[in-house]
């Protein structure tokens, strides 16, 4: 199902129902919420909130209660002269325990970082030390991922934090949307 | 974080935020930060804001607004 539509605001509806619909089936009845702003700007913001404000879902893994947080910007890609197709510009993904301040690792992805940005486009990063020779912390480092998908980071919820899957048949239904990204969604500049 | 006006939380759930709306709610995410609405914006734009959730969330409200012009 390509998210492509004859309005952002359309399109925007469209990836909100498709990302709802896929969490709801795996990790979280929490829904997404996806807004555009105007019709001039293009853009769309992925996000979990509540009355307005950010917030994590709270997931139930085998290392007790974390927070999870997805959030996006999505820009509206003219199609023609009627239609636009909707493509990720930036995402954060984060996995924060539930009394700590800061995310305990993030996924990051900039299509168009600024001009003095020399660190890779999609990385990982976290509040965790890293054993020597390096004893820093992984936020000082913006360690190389692909394109990480939220499919991915539902499948690394149920897999290995062992996040119990709202369905029995999860990994299909994951398997499923991943294709509808790669055919639908992105860009082939993303698929690397 | 300051409540969410009434009016942006229904533009929120209709999917469709105005301008002035999406410059209020980074506005609330500001003051929430400590800072005001040109600290916030110029701190998300140069990557120099604190990990927290607010501080995230408001990097990717910014993304949203009309970007500056290369001078």
């Amino acid at each position: 199902m390509p998210i492509r539509a004859a309005t952002v605001h359309a399109a925007a509806r469209i990836l909100k129902n498709h990302l709802n619909d896929l969490l709801a089936q795996t990790i979280t009845e929490t829904p997404l919420v996806v807004f555009s702003v105007g019709e001039r700007s293009g853009r769309v913001n992925v996000a979990f909130r509540q009355a307005g404000k950010p917030r994590q879902v709270r997931l139930r893994t085998r290392f007790g209660p974390m927070l999870l947080h997805l959030s996006q910007t999505c820009e509206g890609m003219p199609i023609g002269r009627r239609s636009y197709q909707l493509q990720t510009i930036r995402y954060r993904y984060s996995l924060t325990a539930e009394d700590a301040e800061e995310p305990i690792v993030r996924w990051e992805y900039e299509r168009t970082p600024q001009d003095d940005a020399t660190w890779c486009r999609h990385h990982l990063q976290g509040n965790l030390p890293l054993p020597a020779p390096l004893s820093i912390s992984l936020n000082e480092l913006h360690v190389p991922t692909g394109y990480t998908l939220v499919e991915e980071v539902i499948r690394f919820c149920i897999h290995d934090l062992r996040v119990r899957p709202r369905s029995d048949d999860w990994h299909r239904r994951l398997l499923a949307s991943e294709e509808t990204f790669k055919r639908d969604f992105a860009p082939p500049t993303d698929r690397r | 974080m300051p409540d969410v006006p009434a009016d942006i939380q229904a533009a929120l759930e209709a999917g469709e935020l105005s301008e002035a709306q999406l410059r209020e709610l980074i506005r609330l995410e500001a003051e929430a930060l400590g800072m005001t609405f040109e600290e916030a914006v110029a701190k998300a734009r140069a990557g120099t804001l604190p990990r927290t959730l607010i501080a995230s969330d408001l990097e990717m409200l910014v993304e949203l607004l009309p970007q500056p012009k290369a001078a």
